[in-house]
C-alpha cells in the first residue's frame, strides 16, 4: 500500500481542489506511527494507479499534506508549560535588556545637556527617568513614562514566571530559585535536554565562550556559567566558590532528572541537597 | 545557476530581506553554505533536479534551492525553525517539509522518492552516519554534498584529522571520487564534502 491509497475517493483521479487534506493527514499519522505505511519512492506509481493527473499535481498535493502533518505534529509534541516557561523566561530577558538599553541612552541624554550630573556621588538613572515622567512638556515625557510602565510589566512577567516555574520544575525552583532554575531551563531548551546533561555540562551551562576558550587554547576552565546567579554561589567566599558551584550543579542535575520523569515536588530530596550545598559553603 | 557580474542570483519570487541584483534575488555566500560551495568550488548540479535537503532550519538555503530544483524535499527537527520552513513551503509548493529526525530515515521514506542529490548541513558529531543512513533515497550516481561542521564533532581534535575520519566512512559506505572544498573563508570551521553515490 503506498501512502495516497489512503485517500478515499471514488474516482481514483486526485486533483488539488477536490483532496480534503485533513482526513487523509490524520489517517496517514496514524499509520505512520504504527510503521504500516509503505514506501513511496517514484511518482511514476502515483500515476500510474490513476491518483495524479501529473507529476505537478503530485507534488503539489504532498506539500499541502506534508504541511498538515507537520501542523499536526507540532500541536502535539512538547509539553505545552515547559514550552509557555522557556518562551517567556525569553521574553523576560529581552524586556531586561530593552529597559537596560533605554536606561542607558537617556542617561547620556541627559549628561550630554548637563554635564554638572557627572560629579553626583551617585549614577541615579532611574531618578532621571522618574523627573522626565512627571514633566508634562519634557521631549522625553511619554518615552520615559512607557519605559516605566514596562519595569513594571518586567515585576508582573517575574511573578508570572516563578509560579510557572515552581509548578513544572518544582525542585530546581526549590533548590535554585524560580527565576535561575527557569533561565537554566531555557538555555538547556527543554526539560528532557536538561535531565540527560552530566552535572559539568550543567554547571557551565550559559559559560559557552570561556569554556570553548578552555578546550581550544588551555585556559582556566570556568567554574560556573548561569547558575552563578544562584545566591549561594555569589555570595559565597571567592575561595570555595568553584566548589560550591560543582556542589550545586550536582544537586540540580538530580532535581532536573526528578522534574522530568516524576514532576512532583520531593521535600525530602530538597532538604538533604540544602544541607549539602551549606556543608560546601563552609571554609575548611 | 545564474551569474552576473560575479554574483550568484536566484531566479524564484523575491522574500522580505532579500538583496537584489537586477531585478534578482542575491545568493550570498555569506548566509549559505551552498553558494559559499558554488563560489569556492563549482555549481552544484541543483537545476531541476530532485533534492533531499537535511538539516533545513529556517529555511534560508531551500528558498535558493527551491528556486532552482524540481522539488526539495527538506528534513528538519527543530520546532522554531520549523515555524519559519512552514511559512516558506505556503509560499514555495515543490518543497515538502518533514519534521523528522534525519537519523530516521525510515519515519520518512513513504513521502520521499529516489532523488538526483542529497544535501546534509546537520551540525552533530554523528554526521557522517545519517548521511550514509540517507543514501537510499540518492539515485545511483547521484551526488551527497555534506557541510561537516568540525566543531560539533570535536573542538580539541585536529581538524584535518576530523575531516579525513569522516571522508573514510563515507568511502567505506559506498561513495567515491569524494573531494572536499574548505569552507573557511566564508563559514569558519566548516568544510564542504562532496561524493558520487555509485551502488
Amino acid at each position: 500500500m503506498f501512502w495516497y491509497d489512503l485517500c478515499s475517493t471514488d474516482n481514483r483521479t486526485v486533483d488539488t481542489g477536490s483532496l480534503q487534506f485533513q482526513p487523509l493527514v490524520e489517517a496517514l499519522r496514524s499509520h505512520r506511527d504504527d510503521g504500516t505505511l509503505a514506501a513511496l519512492y517514484e511518482c511514476k506509481e502515483a500515476a500510474m494507479t490513476g491518483f495524479f493527473v501529473d507529476r505537478a499535481t503530485y507534488i503539489s498535493v504532498l506539500n499541502r499534506v506534508t504541511i498538515g502533518m507537520v501542523v499536526r505534529d507540532l500541536e502535539d509534541s512538547g509539553d505545552k508549560n515547559e514550552m509557555e516557561l522557556i518562551h517567556l523566561v525569553r521574553i523576560l530577558e529581552e524586556t531586561d535588556r530593552t529597559i537596560s538599553r533605554m536606561n542607558e541612552k537617556i542617561e547620556d541624554y541627559y549628561l550630554a545637556l548637563s554635564p554638572s550630573g557627572l560629579t553626583d556621588s551617585k549614577r541615579n538613572i532611574w531618578g532621571i527617568v522618574q523627573n522626565f515622567a512627571v514633566s508634562r512638556d519634557h521631549p522625553l515625557h511619554a518615552v520615559s513614562r512607557d519605559l516605566m510602565r514596562l519595569r513594571e510589566s518586567r515585576t508582573h512577567l517575574a511573578v508570572f514566571i516563578r509560579q510557572k516555574a515552581e509548578e513544572t520544575i518544582p525542585n530546581m525552583s526549590a533548590l535554585c530559585g524560580p527565576l535561575v532554575a527557569s533561565r537554566l531551563l531555557s538555555t538547556a531548551g527543554s526539560k528532557k535536554h536538561l535531565a540527560s546533561m552530566s552535572s559539568t555540562s550543567l554547571q557551565v551551562l550559559g559559560a559557552g565562550p570561556s569554556l570553548f576558550s578552555h578546550l581550544v587554547s588551555g585556559t582556566k576552565p570556568p567554574k560556573h556559567g548561569l547558575i552563578y546567579e544562584f545566591k549561594g554561589i555569589h555570595n559565597s567566599g571567592r575561595k570555595v566558590r568553584g566548589r560550591v558551584s560543582r556542589v550545586v550543579a550536582c544537586q540540580l542535575s538530580i532535581a532536573a532528572r526528578i522534574d522530568f520523569f516524576r514532576v512532583s515536588r520531593d521535600d525530602e530530596f530538597i532538604r538533604k541537597a540544602g544541607e549539602r550545598i551549606s556543608r560546601a559553603g563552609g571554609e575548611k | 545557476m545564474i551569474w552576473q557580474d560575479g554574483r550568484l542570483l536566484s531566479p524564484g519570487k523575491i522574500r522580505r530581506g532579500d538583496r537584489l541584483h537586477n531585478g534578482l534575488r542575491v545568493w550570498p555566500p555569506e548566509r549559505s553554505k551552498l553558494a559559499a560551495l558554488s563560489y569556492l568550488d563549482a555549481d552544484p548540479p541543483i537545476d531541476n533536479a530532485r533534492v533531499l535537503y537535511l538539516g533545513a532550519a529556517a529555511g534560508t538555503t531551500v528558498s535558493f534551492v527551491a528556486d532552482y530544483a524540481e522539488v526539495v524535499y527538506a528534513v528538519e527537527f527543530s520546532r522554531r525553525p520549523m515555524q519559519s520552513l512552514i511559512r516558506l513551503s505556503q509560499e514555495r509548493r515543490n518543497i515538502i517539509p518533514l519534521f523528522e529526525d534525519a537519523r530516521h530515515p525510515e519515519r520518512y521514506h513513504a513521502f520521499v522518492e529516489k532523488v538526483d542529490i542529497v544535501i546534509q548541513d546537520i551540525a552533530q558529531p554523528d554526521q557522517p552516519e545519517i548521511a550514509i543512513s540517507n543514501m537510499i533515497f540518492l539515485k545511483p550516481g547521484g551526488m551527497l554534498i555534506l557541510f561537516l561542521k568540525m566543531f560539533s564533532i570535536s573542538v580539541s581534535k585536529n581538524q584535518d584529522d576530523i575531516c579525513s575520519r569522516a571522508v573514510s566512512k563515507l568511502k567505506d559506505a559506498g561513495l567515491c571520487e569524494i573531494t572536499t572544498v574548505s569552507l573557511e573563508k566564508y563559514h569558519g570551521g566548516h568544510v564542504a564534502i562532496l561524493g558520487i553515490w555509485n551502488r
